[in-house]
């Protein structure tokens, strides 16, 4: 099981890194000073999504 | 990413064999330290530490990087979201750590023996600290190119990072050179192993980029040379992860032979280098400098060390992948070793070794070759006297050793005579020379301890590679065999047995002048597990040289072959490494190079009118 989690963890951390690569970089290019810290915002409100997401690969 | 690499050590802390990567890497009696350093001793689990550490370094740019103009750190996050992106994906679809196997083994197939040295359970976390330090400095630049802007507060911005890159190469090669000489009983350090310049490529680039990233700061110049560099120094850890991992080199730590592994990573490499590159060729020619210098002055010594470095990368990099290119074509098999790099590197590491002590003595902009010169007039004699006393006592043929040992006392007095200058030592009274050095900032000595650094090792590796004495023979025991002064004696050969391997162990006796002084245990250990034998050589340090012996196949009635080193100022390399290593953490403890730390002004005392020392670099 907890190998499972940490497989889960990965896939995770993928999505946010997918998110990470693109959020920022698409507020910089618009200006928009809450994409840019999005960051912060997204590792709360993400995880319920990514861990769902995560349990349906 | 903490989640998932804590539950990858779990698993092989607890020996869970239904997971393939601990099934295929571990073993039930493999003492403990070795089952958590064989969560990243294979290619799957060292992935996860890669990408472990690029999220930390993520998130310290997030938390350090709040005072970073926010689109330059949305950016640069971005960056950092992409390589984190594409490594997961590589993970994810090619190398899950977290495959399981459906009918387990009742025990695994333990890991390579090689490994099972603390040596190499820590070199590579140190190394990808490296690597992965390096990416920062990359994402910096793409999202300077992105910006269209590099100015001094950048290259602020970049050096720290740059530097704790550095540092981590720094002692994670040291480390797996430290290995090598201990563990595969040669007696050398560094063979010029394709694995090892593979992480010595963007050491060089790294040490470059450290010193043109000064002159950007300091002189608004090097603009687009520091961009290529900060590209090029991680697109070369990169191009060492595909070497590592493809399957196209065959090393001791070579992970995998997977071609399906090797293209992913090489399509990863493409696009990082060829997108990054791309982005240069658009946009460096926007950067505009202003600050323009004659070529005898500090930033033309730093350019010199640049081109230099540059060019010693670049060779390395072509004795790496020149075989590996012939190999491709079915041009035939070539190997290119020692006698090349040797031939190559030194001389194009000499003028760096030149400038990195004059350098410091030139002032910005234009500079008085002949007073750095006169300054630096008890460096040369010292050296000079060096380069007579080699070649009338060490019986060595040919000058370069002598010149080489000279290099070594010509770095070690420059730098030191460099820190006498700059608190005016003997020029002005010991309180004002202490008053400077208190004052001096913190960059300034670790610029100074790292060049020391760089002079022990040059010592070292001259003493290992220059007069080292070698003996090869056959001993049984109460058999004695001198060695550059010192007698060796075979006191008895034993057979122990460790926790997962047995060993034959040859108790040396050392002595000198008829008087005992140490006793070294040199082991030959087999692991029946994994069905492979290991050198564990047995080492006596005076600090002024190593006494190494190492003890190969026999048996009591034809006797052992053994092989006995005095190796002169080795210790040195691993001295000089921890040396340089304190040098750059020095240097980060300073108050500038802090991520945009504005410097602490305090209130006019009134009182103190004396001119500020000279600055750090």
């Amino acid at each position: 099981m907890i190998a499972e989690i940490g497989h889960f963890a990965l896939i995770a951390a993928f999505l946010l890194a997918g998110l990470q690569a693109t959020v920022p970089l698409y507020g910089a290019h618009k200006g928009d000073r809450g994409m840019m810290n999005w960051r912060a915002q997204q590792r709360l409100a993400s995880s319920p999504l990514c861990c769902w997401l995560s349990l349906h690969w | 990413m903490l989640l998932a690499f804590a539950a990858l050590v779990n698993a092989f802390v607890t020996s869970d064999f239904s997971v393939l990567n601990v099934a295929q890497n571990s073993h039930s009696t493999k003492p403990m330290l070795y089952k958590i350093s064989g969560a990243w001793g294979n290619h799957e689990g060292s992935l996860l530490l890669w990408a472990l550490i690029l999220s930390l370094f993520g998130a310290m740019v997030a938390c350090f990087g709040r005072n970073l103009p926010p689109s330059l750190r949305a950016r640069t996050l971005a960056i950092q979201g992409m390589i984190a992106l594409g490594f997961l994906a590589f993970m994810l679809f090619t190398s899950n750590p977290f495959d399981r196997i459906l009918a387990p083994p009742s025990d695994g197939a333990g890991l390579n023996p090689l490994l099972q040295d603390p040596g190499l359970a820590f070199h590579p976390p140190f190394l990808y600290f490296g690597y992965v330090g390096l990416s920062i400095s990359f994402s910096f630049a793409v999202a300077a190119l992105i910006e269209g802007k590099v100015d001094a507060a950048w290259a602020r911005w970049v050096r720290p990072w740059t530097l704790a890159a550095w540092c981590g190469l720094t002692v994670g090669i040291g480390l797996g050179s430290w290995w090598a000489y201990y563990e595969l009983g040669w007696g050398g350090f560094w063979f010029w192993d394709p694995v090892e310049n593979a992480s010595f490529m963007p050491w060089l680039a790294a040490t470059a980029l450290l010193h043109s990233a000064i002159v950007v700061e300091k002189r608004d110049a090097l603009k687009s040379w520091t961009i290529l560099l900060a590209i090029v120094a991680f697109s070369m850890s990169l191009l060492g992860t595909f070497l590592v991992r493809s399957g196209v080199l065959t090393s001791v730590h070579a992970f995998a032979t997977d071609p399906e592994r090797g293209v992913f990573i090489l399509a990863l490499l493409a696009v990082t280098v060829g997108g990054s590159l791309t982005l240069f060729a658009i946009r460096a020619p926007k950067l505009q400098t202003t600050g323009v210098f004659q070529p005898i002055s500090r930033e033309g010594a730093l350019l010199l060390n640049n081109l230099f470095l540059s060019a010693a990368a670049a060779t390395v990099l072509l004795g790496t992948l020149y075989p590996l290119f012939l190999d491709v074509l079915d041009a035939g098999k070539v190997s290119v070793g020692p006698p090349f790099f040797n031939a190559t590197f030194g001389p194009l590491m000499a003028p760096v070794l030149g400038a990195m002590v004059i350098g410091p003595f030139l002032s910005w902009k234009r500079a008085d070759f002949r007073q750095a010169m006169q300054k630096l007039w008890l460096g040369v004699a010292a050296a000079v006297t060096a380069i007579v006393l080699v070649l009338i006592l060490s019986g060595v043929e040919g000058i370069l050793p002598a010149v080489g040992v000279g290099a070594a006392v010509w770095i070690i007095c420059g730098t030191l005579l460099e820190l006498a200058d700059r608190v005016k030592l003997a020029r002005v009274p010991l309180t004002e020379s202490w008053r400077r050095a208190r004052r001096t900032p913190r960059a300034a000595y670790g610029m100074t301890v790292a060049h020391l650094g760089v002079g022990l090792v040059v010592a070292g590796v001259l003493g290992a590679t220059v007069f080292k004495t070698e003996s090869i023979q056959n001993m049984k025991p109460g058999d004695t065999v001198d060695v550059a002064g010192y007698t060796f004696t075979l006191d008895r050969v034993e057979r122990l047995q460790g926790p997962n391997y047995q060993a034959e162990r040859g108790v040396f006796r050392i002595s000198t002048d008829g008087e005992q002084f140490a006793t070294v245990n040199a082991e030959r250990r087999a692991y029946p597990v994994e069905g492979d034998t290991t050198t564990e050589a047995g080492i006596h340090t005076t600090w002024v040289a190593d006494l190494y012996a190492v003890i190969g196949e026999g048996s009591p009635t034809a006797g052992w072959t053994t092989r006995i080193y005095h190796n002169p100022l080795v210790p040195w390399i691993c001295l000089g490494t921890i040396v340089m290593s304190l040098g750059g953490v020095i240097s980060l403890t300073d108050r500038r190079l802090r991520i945009g730390a504005p410097s602490r002004r305090r209130a006019p005392t009134g009182g103190s009118s004396s001119p500020a020392p000279a600055p750090a670099e």
